[in-house]
Protein backbone atom coordinates (compact mmCIF):
# COMPACT_ATOMS: atom_id res chain seq x y z
CA UNK A 1 0.00 0.00 0.00
CA UNK A 2 1.19 3.49 -1.38
CA UNK A 3 -0.20 6.49 0.71
CA UNK A 4 -3.61 6.66 2.84
CA UNK A 5 -6.66 8.56 2.05
CA UNK A 6 -8.57 9.41 4.87
CA UNK A 7 -8.93 5.95 6.61
CA UNK A 8 -7.54 3.98 3.61
CA UNK A 9 -4.43 3.33 1.87
CA UNK A 10 -4.14 3.30 -1.94
CA UNK A 11 -3.46 0.04 -3.08
CA UNK A 12 -0.18 -0.34 -5.06
CA UNK A 13 0.07 -0.97 -9.08
CA UNK A 14 0.74 -4.49 -8.32
CA UNK A 15 -2.02 -5.09 -5.97
CA UNK A 16 -4.96 -3.22 -7.99
CA UNK A 17 -3.54 -5.18 -11.39
CA UNK A 18 -3.92 -8.34 -9.18
CA UNK A 19 -7.46 -7.21 -7.70
CA UNK A 20 -8.08 -6.06 -11.47
CA UNK A 21 -6.87 -9.87 -12.79
CA UNK A 22 -8.64 -11.46 -10.27
CA UNK A 23 -5.25 -13.21 -8.74
CA UNK A 24 -6.05 -14.58 -4.89
CA UNK A 25 -3.69 -12.69 -2.96
CA UNK A 26 -3.79 -12.43 1.48
CA UNK A 27 -4.90 -9.05 0.67
CA UNK A 28 -8.94 -8.19 1.58
CA UNK A 29 -10.57 -7.58 -1.58
CA UNK A 30 -13.65 -5.90 0.01
CA UNK A 31 -11.21 -3.14 1.49
CA UNK A 32 -9.99 -2.40 -2.44
CA UNK A 33 -13.77 -2.55 -3.41
CA UNK A 34 -14.66 -0.01 -0.61
CA UNK A 35 -11.68 1.84 -1.62
CA UNK A 36 -12.74 1.90 -5.39
CA UNK A 37 -15.97 3.64 -4.80
CA UNK A 38 -14.49 6.23 -2.97
CA UNK A 39 -11.49 6.92 -4.64
CA UNK A 40 -11.74 8.87 -8.03
CA UNK A 41 -7.82 8.35 -8.60
CA UNK A 42 -7.96 4.80 -8.30
CA UNK A 43 -11.00 3.99 -10.09
CA UNK A 44 -9.08 5.66 -13.08
CA UNK A 45 -6.04 3.99 -12.21
CA UNK A 46 -8.21 0.72 -12.52
CA UNK A 47 -9.23 2.40 -15.66
CA UNK A 48 -6.19 2.49 -17.60
CA UNK A 49 -5.30 -1.42 -16.00
CA UNK A 50 -7.79 -2.83 -17.26
CA UNK A 51 -7.73 -1.00 -20.97
CA UNK A 52 -4.00 -2.44 -20.86
CA UNK A 53 -4.52 -5.41 -19.73
CA UNK A 54 -7.51 -6.27 -22.47
CA UNK A 55 -4.81 -4.80 -25.19
CA UNK A 56 -2.57 -7.04 -24.47
CA UNK A 57 -4.61 -10.48 -23.82
CA UNK A 58 -7.00 -9.78 -26.87
CA UNK A 59 -3.73 -9.32 -28.96
CA UNK A 60 -1.46 -12.52 -27.27
CA UNK A 61 -4.52 -14.44 -27.44
CA UNK A 62 -5.41 -14.24 -30.90
CA UNK A 63 -1.88 -14.55 -32.09
CA UNK A 64 -2.29 -18.12 -29.93
CA UNK A 65 -5.57 -18.90 -31.86
CA UNK A 66 -4.75 -17.92 -35.68
CA UNK A 67 -1.84 -20.05 -35.92
CA UNK A 68 -2.22 -23.61 -36.40
CA UNK A 69 0.97 -25.63 -36.04
CA UNK A 70 1.83 -29.23 -37.80
CA UNK A 71 0.95 -31.89 -34.66
CA UNK A 72 3.93 -33.38 -33.29
CA UNK A 73 2.33 -35.97 -31.58
CA UNK A 74 3.35 -38.85 -34.15
CA UNK A 75 7.46 -37.46 -34.18
CA UNK A 76 7.24 -37.47 -30.62
CA UNK A 77 5.71 -40.78 -29.27
CA UNK A 78 7.66 -42.46 -32.28
CA UNK A 79 11.01 -41.24 -31.00
CA UNK A 80 9.48 -42.26 -27.68
CA UNK A 81 8.74 -45.61 -28.41
CA UNK A 82 11.95 -46.02 -30.48
CA UNK A 83 15.06 -45.38 -27.80
CA UNK A 84 17.38 -45.70 -30.10
CA UNK A 85 15.91 -43.23 -32.41
CA UNK A 86 15.62 -40.92 -29.82
CA UNK A 87 18.92 -41.31 -28.86
CA UNK A 88 20.05 -40.71 -32.69
CA UNK A 89 18.18 -37.24 -33.00
CA UNK A 90 19.47 -36.41 -29.13
CA UNK A 91 23.33 -37.19 -30.47
CA UNK A 92 21.73 -35.17 -33.85
CA UNK A 93 21.21 -32.12 -31.74
CA UNK A 94 24.14 -32.64 -29.78
CA UNK A 95 26.50 -32.29 -32.16
CA UNK A 96 24.80 -29.36 -33.92
CA UNK A 97 25.11 -27.58 -30.38
CA UNK A 98 28.72 -28.39 -30.29
CA UNK A 99 29.46 -27.08 -33.80
CA UNK A 100 27.74 -24.54 -33.22
CA UNK A 101 29.76 -23.49 -29.59
CA UNK A 102 32.98 -24.12 -31.32
CA UNK A 103 31.91 -21.89 -34.43
CA UNK A 104 30.67 -19.12 -31.76
CA UNK A 105 34.38 -19.47 -29.82
CA UNK A 106 35.95 -19.50 -32.63
CA UNK A 107 34.08 -16.05 -33.81
CA UNK A 108 34.28 -14.60 -30.19
CA UNK A 109 38.38 -15.33 -30.44
CA UNK A 110 38.88 -13.72 -34.37
CA UNK A 111 36.67 -10.82 -32.62
CA UNK A 112 38.82 -10.13 -29.54
CA UNK A 113 42.31 -11.15 -31.81
CA UNK A 114 41.00 -8.33 -34.41
CA UNK A 115 40.27 -6.07 -31.88
CA UNK A 116 43.54 -6.85 -29.45
CA UNK A 117 45.29 -6.85 -33.04
CA UNK A 118 43.71 -3.17 -33.74
CA UNK A 119 45.00 -2.16 -30.26
CA UNK A 120 48.71 -2.89 -30.50
CA UNK A 121 49.15 -1.43 -34.67
CA UNK A 122 47.53 1.70 -32.71
CA UNK A 123 50.74 1.86 -30.49
CA UNK A 124 53.67 0.54 -32.49
CA UNK A 125 56.26 2.69 -33.58
CA UNK A 126 56.47 3.77 -37.55
CA UNK A 127 57.90 0.83 -38.69
CA UNK A 128 56.70 -0.94 -42.03
CA UNK A 129 58.40 -3.44 -41.88
CA UNK A 130 57.88 -4.62 -38.15
CA UNK A 131 53.36 -3.84 -39.29
CA UNK A 132 53.61 -5.78 -42.08
CA UNK A 133 54.96 -8.82 -40.30
CA UNK A 134 52.61 -8.55 -37.52
CA UNK A 135 49.57 -8.17 -39.52
CA UNK A 136 50.81 -11.27 -41.87
CA UNK A 137 50.90 -13.41 -38.28
CA UNK A 138 48.32 -12.44 -37.28
CA UNK A 139 46.03 -12.52 -40.40
CA UNK A 140 47.36 -16.42 -40.54
CA UNK A 141 46.56 -17.31 -37.42
CA UNK A 142 42.84 -15.63 -37.62
CA UNK A 143 42.45 -17.24 -40.90
CA UNK A 144 42.94 -21.18 -39.78
CA UNK A 145 40.29 -20.54 -37.02
CA UNK A 146 36.90 -20.24 -38.69
CA UNK A 147 37.71 -23.51 -40.65
CA UNK A 148 37.88 -25.26 -37.12
CA UNK A 149 33.87 -25.20 -37.14
CA UNK A 150 33.08 -27.19 -40.14
CA UNK A 151 35.68 -30.15 -39.12
CA UNK A 152 34.89 -33.60 -38.04
CA UNK A 153 35.48 -33.85 -34.18
CA UNK A 154 39.36 -35.87 -35.27
CA UNK A 155 40.54 -32.90 -36.48
CA UNK A 156 39.21 -30.34 -34.15
CA UNK A 157 41.38 -32.36 -31.81
CA UNK A 158 44.45 -30.90 -34.53
CA UNK A 159 43.25 -27.39 -34.30
CA UNK A 160 43.78 -27.12 -30.32
CA UNK A 161 47.44 -26.80 -30.61
CA UNK A 162 46.65 -23.42 -33.40
CA UNK A 163 44.56 -22.32 -30.84
CA UNK A 164 46.82 -22.81 -28.20
CA UNK A 165 49.61 -21.03 -30.85
CA UNK A 166 46.59 -18.34 -31.38
CA UNK A 167 46.84 -17.34 -27.16
CA UNK A 168 50.44 -17.34 -27.30
CA UNK A 169 50.83 -14.98 -30.27
CA UNK A 170 48.27 -13.17 -28.29
CA UNK A 171 50.41 -12.93 -25.22
CA UNK A 172 53.47 -12.35 -27.08
CA UNK A 173 51.52 -9.14 -28.83
CA UNK A 174 50.39 -8.33 -25.06
CA UNK A 175 53.71 -8.17 -24.10
CA UNK A 176 55.02 -5.99 -27.09
CA UNK A 177 52.12 -3.38 -25.93
CA UNK A 178 53.16 -3.12 -22.44
CA UNK A 179 57.11 -3.12 -23.54
CA UNK A 180 55.82 -0.36 -25.96
CA UNK A 181 53.81 1.71 -23.62
CA UNK A 182 56.46 2.27 -21.25
CA UNK A 183 57.51 4.82 -23.67
CA UNK A 184 55.17 7.88 -24.15
CA UNK A 185 57.30 8.33 -27.60
CA UNK A 186 55.90 6.06 -30.32
CA UNK A 187 54.72 6.73 -33.81
CA UNK A 188 52.27 9.23 -32.44
CA UNK A 189 54.01 12.59 -32.02
CA UNK A 190 55.05 13.67 -29.32
CA UNK A 191 53.01 16.36 -27.93
CA UNK A 192 55.12 19.32 -27.66
CA UNK A 193 54.26 21.27 -24.12
CA UNK A 194 53.77 25.25 -24.94
CA UNK A 195 56.34 27.43 -23.99
CA UNK A 196 55.05 29.54 -21.12
CA UNK A 197 55.66 33.00 -22.18
CA UNK A 198 58.24 34.43 -19.16
CA UNK A 199 60.64 32.93 -17.43
CA UNK A 200 60.72 34.93 -14.58
CA UNK A 201 65.05 34.94 -14.14
CA UNK A 202 66.12 32.97 -11.07
CA UNK A 203 67.93 35.03 -8.83
CA UNK A 204 70.46 32.93 -7.75
CA UNK A 205 71.50 30.65 -10.95
CA UNK A 206 71.74 30.68 -14.40
CA UNK A 207 68.53 28.94 -16.01
CA UNK A 208 68.87 28.49 -19.66
CA UNK A 209 65.56 26.72 -19.86
CA UNK A 210 63.16 25.88 -17.10
CA UNK A 211 63.02 21.71 -17.68
CA UNK A 212 59.27 21.57 -17.09
CA UNK A 213 57.85 24.05 -19.63
CA UNK A 214 60.70 24.28 -22.02
CA UNK A 215 61.29 22.14 -25.32
CA UNK A 216 61.01 23.47 -28.33
CA UNK A 217 60.94 26.99 -29.37
CA UNK A 218 57.71 27.73 -30.42
CA UNK A 219 58.71 30.29 -33.85
CA UNK A 220 60.68 26.95 -34.85
CA UNK A 221 58.82 26.09 -37.95
CA UNK A 222 60.78 25.41 -40.79
CA UNK A 223 57.84 24.92 -43.23
CA UNK A 224 54.43 26.06 -43.00
CA UNK A 225 52.30 23.88 -40.33
CA UNK A 226 54.84 21.46 -39.50
CA UNK A 227 55.39 21.75 -35.73
CA UNK A 228 58.81 20.12 -34.29
CA UNK A 229 58.35 16.24 -33.55
CA UNK A 230 59.73 13.70 -31.55
CA UNK A 231 59.62 9.96 -32.62
CA UNK A 232 60.80 6.84 -31.60
CA UNK A 233 62.20 5.86 -34.75
CA UNK A 234 64.43 2.78 -33.78
CA UNK A 235 64.32 0.22 -31.43
CA UNK A 236 66.03 -2.75 -31.64
CA UNK A 237 64.08 -4.89 -29.41
CA UNK A 238 65.43 -8.31 -30.00
CA UNK A 239 69.12 -7.43 -29.39
CA UNK A 240 70.73 -7.00 -26.19
CA UNK A 241 71.29 -4.47 -24.92
CA UNK A 242 67.97 -2.77 -26.20
CA UNK A 243 69.53 0.03 -28.78
CA UNK A 244 66.56 2.93 -29.30
CA UNK A 245 66.89 6.23 -31.37
CA UNK A 246 64.55 9.70 -30.88
CA UNK A 247 64.47 11.66 -34.35
CA UNK A 248 63.21 14.81 -34.61
CA UNK A 249 61.89 16.59 -37.43
CA UNK A 250 60.77 20.39 -38.10
CA UNK A 251 63.07 21.47 -36.35
CA UNK A 252 65.63 24.77 -37.27
CA UNK A 253 68.67 24.05 -39.01
CA UNK A 254 71.46 24.77 -37.35
CA UNK A 255 70.14 25.31 -34.20
CA UNK A 256 71.42 23.30 -31.09
CA UNK A 257 69.44 21.20 -28.86
CA UNK A 258 69.44 18.74 -26.34
CA UNK A 259 67.05 15.65 -25.21
CA UNK A 260 66.27 15.81 -21.99
CA UNK A 261 64.91 11.95 -20.85
CA UNK A 262 62.95 10.76 -17.78
CA UNK A 263 62.83 7.28 -17.29
CA UNK A 264 60.52 4.82 -16.11
CA UNK A 265 61.76 5.41 -12.43
CA UNK A 266 61.60 9.15 -12.39
CA UNK A 267 65.22 9.49 -13.32
CA UNK A 268 66.02 12.20 -15.34
CA UNK A 269 69.35 12.32 -17.68
CA UNK A 270 70.69 14.66 -20.07
CA UNK A 271 71.83 13.97 -23.48
CA UNK A 272 74.82 15.39 -25.13
CA UNK A 273 74.04 18.18 -27.26
CA UNK A 274 72.72 18.25 -30.93
CA UNK A 275 72.91 20.31 -34.24
CA UNK A 276 69.89 20.12 -36.51
CA UNK A 277 71.23 18.96 -39.73
CA UNK A 278 70.09 20.91 -43.24
CA UNK A 279 66.52 19.46 -43.49
CA UNK A 280 66.02 20.26 -40.03
CA UNK A 281 65.79 16.80 -38.38
CA UNK A 282 68.55 15.27 -35.59
CA UNK A 283 68.65 11.81 -34.42
CA UNK A 284 69.88 10.74 -30.80
CA UNK A 285 70.22 7.20 -29.97
CA UNK A 286 71.63 5.07 -26.48
CA UNK A 287 71.38 1.71 -25.01
CA UNK A 288 69.13 1.30 -22.19
CA UNK A 289 70.30 -1.75 -20.45
CA UNK A 290 67.48 -2.53 -17.47
CA UNK A 291 63.68 -1.41 -17.23
CA UNK A 292 64.26 1.46 -14.69
CA UNK A 293 66.05 3.07 -17.62
CA UNK A 294 63.25 2.87 -20.29
CA UNK A 295 62.12 6.39 -21.47
CA UNK A 296 59.01 7.64 -19.88
CA UNK A 297 58.92 11.10 -21.44
CA UNK A 298 61.34 13.28 -23.60
CA UNK A 299 62.28 16.56 -23.73
CA UNK A 300 63.80 18.98 -26.21
CA UNK A 301 65.79 21.56 -24.84
CA UNK A 302 66.31 24.20 -27.06
CA UNK A 303 70.27 25.42 -26.31
CA UNK A 304 69.95 28.10 -29.09
CA UNK A 305 67.21 30.66 -27.76
CA UNK A 306 67.78 30.98 -24.02
CA UNK A 307 65.63 33.18 -22.58
CA UNK A 308 67.42 34.83 -19.72
CA UNK A 309 70.90 34.27 -18.10
CA UNK A 310 71.80 35.66 -14.46
CA UNK A 311 75.34 35.35 -14.38
CA UNK A 312 76.20 35.67 -10.46
CA UNK A 313 80.05 36.74 -10.76
CA UNK A 314 81.32 34.93 -7.64
CA UNK A 315 84.07 33.64 -9.95
CA UNK A 316 86.37 31.98 -7.25
CA UNK A 317 84.97 33.87 -4.28
CA UNK A 318 82.47 31.54 -3.25
CA UNK A 319 82.09 30.83 0.35
CA UNK A 320 78.69 29.81 1.81
CA UNK A 321 77.94 30.43 5.56
CA UNK A 322 77.62 26.69 7.56
CA UNK A 323 74.48 27.19 9.67
CA UNK A 324 76.23 24.97 12.53
CA UNK A 325 80.14 24.14 13.03
CA UNK A 326 80.75 20.80 12.26
CA UNK A 327 82.37 18.96 15.33
CA UNK A 328 85.83 17.75 13.22
CA UNK A 329 86.58 14.02 13.85
CA UNK A 330 83.23 13.12 15.23
CA UNK A 331 81.43 11.51 11.87
CA UNK A 332 84.62 10.20 10.85
CA UNK A 333 84.28 7.53 13.77
CA UNK A 334 81.16 5.89 13.17
CA UNK B 1 -5.15 -31.49 -13.43
CA UNK B 2 -6.30 -34.63 -11.76
CA UNK B 3 -3.81 -36.37 -9.97
CA UNK B 4 -5.06 -39.96 -11.72
CA UNK B 5 -3.34 -38.02 -14.51
CA UNK B 6 -0.37 -36.82 -13.02
CA UNK B 7 0.29 -40.63 -11.81
CA UNK B 8 -0.82 -42.30 -15.51
CA UNK B 9 2.16 -40.01 -16.58
CA UNK B 10 4.87 -40.50 -14.46
CA UNK B 11 4.65 -44.06 -14.94
CA UNK B 12 4.90 -43.09 -18.34
CA UNK B 13 1.79 -44.02 -20.04
CA UNK B 14 2.11 -43.72 -23.48
CA UNK B 15 -2.00 -42.79 -24.36
CA UNK B 16 -1.72 -40.38 -21.12
CA UNK B 17 1.30 -38.68 -22.94
CA UNK B 18 -0.23 -38.83 -26.35
CA UNK B 19 -3.35 -36.99 -24.75
CA UNK B 20 -0.85 -34.79 -22.88
CA UNK B 21 0.95 -33.93 -26.30
CA UNK B 22 -2.88 -33.29 -28.05
CA UNK B 23 -3.69 -30.75 -25.84
CA UNK B 24 -0.68 -28.51 -25.02
CA UNK B 25 1.07 -28.28 -28.17
CA UNK B 26 -0.82 -26.07 -30.30
CA UNK B 27 -0.52 -23.22 -27.39
CA UNK B 28 2.83 -24.07 -26.05
CA UNK B 29 4.19 -23.84 -29.57
CA UNK B 30 1.97 -20.44 -30.35
CA UNK B 31 3.77 -19.19 -26.88
CA UNK B 32 7.39 -20.60 -28.05
CA UNK B 33 6.74 -18.75 -31.91
CA UNK B 34 6.14 -15.57 -29.89
CA UNK B 35 8.95 -15.81 -27.64
CA UNK B 36 12.01 -17.14 -30.29
CA UNK B 37 10.07 -14.77 -33.22
CA UNK B 38 10.52 -17.85 -35.76
CA UNK B 39 8.21 -20.87 -36.28
CA UNK B 40 10.62 -23.84 -37.53
CA UNK B 41 12.66 -23.44 -34.43
CA UNK B 42 9.59 -22.93 -32.27
CA UNK B 43 8.45 -26.55 -33.69
CA UNK B 44 12.05 -28.03 -32.85
CA UNK B 45 11.65 -26.67 -29.17
CA UNK B 46 8.25 -27.75 -28.46
CA UNK B 47 9.73 -31.61 -29.63
CA UNK B 48 12.64 -31.00 -26.89
CA UNK B 49 10.37 -29.86 -24.94
CA UNK B 50 8.39 -32.72 -24.93
CA UNK B 51 10.77 -35.37 -25.01
CA UNK B 52 12.49 -33.99 -22.12
CA UNK B 53 9.06 -33.85 -20.22
CA UNK B 54 8.87 -37.55 -20.97
CA UNK B 55 12.55 -38.14 -19.67
CA UNK B 56 12.53 -36.39 -16.79
CA UNK B 57 8.52 -36.71 -15.17
CA UNK B 58 9.28 -39.70 -13.50
CA UNK B 59 11.82 -37.98 -11.34
CA UNK B 60 8.64 -34.89 -10.38
CA UNK B 61 6.28 -35.49 -7.41
CA UNK B 62 2.21 -36.35 -7.56
CA UNK B 63 1.27 -32.47 -6.68
CA UNK B 64 3.03 -30.98 -9.58
CA UNK B 65 1.61 -28.20 -12.15
CA UNK B 66 2.19 -30.13 -14.61
CA UNK B 67 1.26 -27.72 -16.90
CA UNK B 68 3.72 -24.93 -15.75
CA UNK B 69 6.37 -27.62 -15.08
CA UNK B 70 6.61 -28.27 -18.91
CA UNK B 71 5.72 -24.35 -19.73
CA UNK B 72 9.04 -23.86 -17.42
CA UNK B 73 11.25 -26.56 -19.82
CA UNK B 74 9.75 -24.66 -22.99
CA UNK B 75 10.81 -21.82 -21.47
CA UNK B 76 14.28 -22.23 -20.19
CA UNK B 77 15.28 -24.16 -23.56
CA UNK B 78 13.39 -20.58 -25.42
CA UNK B 79 15.38 -18.42 -23.36
CA UNK B 80 18.73 -20.58 -23.36
CA UNK B 81 18.05 -20.59 -27.56
CA UNK B 82 17.84 -16.67 -27.18
CA UNK B 83 20.97 -16.16 -25.55
CA UNK B 84 22.79 -18.06 -27.96
CA UNK B 85 20.76 -15.90 -30.81
CA UNK B 86 21.90 -12.74 -29.21
CA UNK B 87 25.80 -14.28 -28.76
CA UNK B 88 25.73 -15.46 -32.74
CA UNK B 89 24.78 -11.87 -33.29
CA UNK B 90 26.95 -10.25 -31.59
CA UNK B 91 29.99 -12.15 -33.02
CA UNK B 92 28.74 -11.51 -36.20
CA UNK B 93 27.51 -14.71 -37.17
CA UNK B 94 23.51 -13.95 -37.71
CA UNK B 95 22.65 -10.80 -38.71
CA UNK B 96 19.86 -8.99 -36.84
CA UNK B 97 16.60 -9.98 -36.88
CA UNK B 98 14.19 -6.81 -37.64
CA UNK B 99 10.75 -6.78 -36.26
CA UNK B 100 9.42 -6.98 -40.07
CA UNK B 101 10.63 -10.64 -39.64
CA UNK B 102 8.01 -11.84 -37.56
CA UNK B 103 5.21 -9.26 -37.82
CA UNK B 104 4.30 -11.32 -41.11
CA UNK B 105 2.93 -13.51 -38.56
CA UNK B 106 1.25 -10.78 -37.05
CA UNK B 107 -0.72 -10.06 -39.98
CA UNK B 108 -3.41 -12.58 -40.16
CA UNK B 109 -6.78 -10.92 -40.04
CA UNK B 110 -8.71 -11.18 -37.13
CA UNK B 111 -12.13 -10.86 -35.26
CA UNK B 112 -11.78 -7.13 -35.81
CA UNK B 113 -8.92 -7.04 -38.16
CA UNK B 114 -6.63 -5.28 -35.60
CA UNK B 115 -3.45 -6.26 -37.59
CA UNK B 116 -1.60 -2.36 -36.59
CA UNK B 117 -2.20 -2.83 -32.93
CA UNK B 118 -1.14 -6.53 -33.11
CA UNK B 119 2.15 -5.37 -34.58
CA UNK B 120 3.03 -2.05 -32.12
CA UNK B 121 2.29 -4.81 -29.30
CA UNK B 122 4.61 -6.70 -30.79
CA UNK B 123 6.99 -4.03 -31.00
CA UNK B 124 6.23 -3.27 -27.38
CA UNK B 125 7.15 -6.74 -26.10
CA UNK B 126 10.08 -7.10 -28.01
CA UNK B 127 12.18 -3.93 -26.76
CA UNK B 128 11.36 -5.45 -23.51
CA UNK B 129 14.05 -8.22 -21.40
CA UNK B 130 12.92 -11.14 -22.46
CA UNK B 131 12.00 -12.42 -19.45
CA UNK B 132 9.12 -9.36 -18.44
CA UNK B 133 7.87 -10.56 -22.01
CA UNK B 134 7.62 -13.88 -20.64
CA UNK B 135 5.89 -12.91 -17.84
CA UNK B 136 3.11 -10.81 -19.80
CA UNK B 137 2.75 -13.07 -22.20
CA UNK B 138 1.92 -16.54 -19.57
CA UNK B 139 -0.73 -14.24 -17.66
CA UNK B 140 -2.03 -12.95 -20.78
CA UNK B 141 -1.05 -15.12 -23.69
CA UNK B 142 -1.16 -18.49 -22.14
CA UNK B 143 -3.70 -17.67 -19.09
CA UNK B 144 -1.45 -18.64 -16.21
CA UNK B 145 -2.27 -17.30 -12.63
CA UNK B 146 0.37 -15.79 -10.71
CA UNK B 147 1.03 -18.97 -8.79
CA UNK B 148 1.64 -20.75 -11.73
CA UNK B 149 3.87 -18.32 -13.26
CA UNK B 150 5.68 -18.24 -10.02
CA UNK B 151 6.58 -22.10 -10.69
CA UNK B 152 7.40 -21.08 -14.37
CA UNK B 153 9.84 -18.72 -13.52
CA UNK B 154 10.90 -20.11 -10.11
CA UNK B 155 9.73 -17.44 -7.98
CA UNK B 156 7.62 -16.21 -5.01
CA UNK B 157 3.80 -15.52 -6.25
CA UNK B 158 4.52 -12.11 -4.66
CA UNK B 159 7.70 -11.38 -6.91
CA UNK B 160 5.34 -12.46 -9.79
CA UNK B 161 2.51 -9.98 -8.32
CA UNK B 162 5.45 -7.01 -8.47
CA UNK B 163 7.04 -8.30 -11.86
CA UNK B 164 3.66 -8.59 -13.47
CA UNK B 165 2.70 -4.80 -12.49
CA UNK B 166 5.84 -3.43 -13.14
CA UNK B 167 6.24 -5.07 -16.65
CA UNK B 168 2.49 -3.82 -17.57
CA UNK B 169 3.47 -0.43 -16.58
CA UNK B 170 6.70 -0.48 -18.99
CA UNK B 171 4.35 -1.96 -21.77
CA UNK B 172 2.12 0.84 -21.30
CA UNK B 173 4.93 3.14 -21.75
CA UNK B 174 6.94 1.17 -24.81
CA UNK B 175 3.30 1.17 -26.44
CA UNK B 176 2.33 4.76 -26.30
CA UNK B 177 5.97 5.29 -27.84
CA UNK B 178 5.21 3.02 -30.76
CA UNK B 179 1.43 4.71 -31.34
CA UNK B 180 3.42 7.86 -30.70
CA UNK B 181 6.06 7.33 -33.51
CA UNK B 182 3.53 5.37 -35.94
CA UNK B 183 1.03 8.38 -35.98
CA UNK B 184 3.98 10.72 -36.68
Amino acid sequence: MQESVGEMAHPDDSVLLAYIRQQSLDTSWSHIDQHLSGCPHCHQRSIDFIATSKLLTVSLQHFQQAHKYPSLVGDVIELLQNPVAARHVRRKRQRARLHEDLALGNALLVKSLQSGMNRVMSVLPDDALLVKSLQSSMNHVISILPGAARRSSHTRMSVMPKLLLAVVVMLTFSLTVNAFNLFHVSNHSIPIPFRRSSVTPSHDVTVPVNLSTATVSSSKKTSGASHPTLQLCLVHAGKSPLHISICGSYFTPGDKVRLVVRTFSGQLSMRHPLVIDAHGNFRDSWIVLTCKEYPDTVFVLDLTHVLAVLQTDQSGRCSVPTPFQRPHGRYNQR
Amino acid sequence: MDVEVVESLRARDAQAFRLLIERLQQPLIGYLHRLVGDREVALDLAQDTFLQTYKEIGKTSEDLYVDAWIYRIATNYALRYLKRKRLRQFVGLDSPSTPEDFNVHLMVPGPENQAETRILVQEALSKMKPKDAICLQLHYGSGFTYEEISFVLQMTPEAVRKRVARCVEKFRALYSASSQTDDM
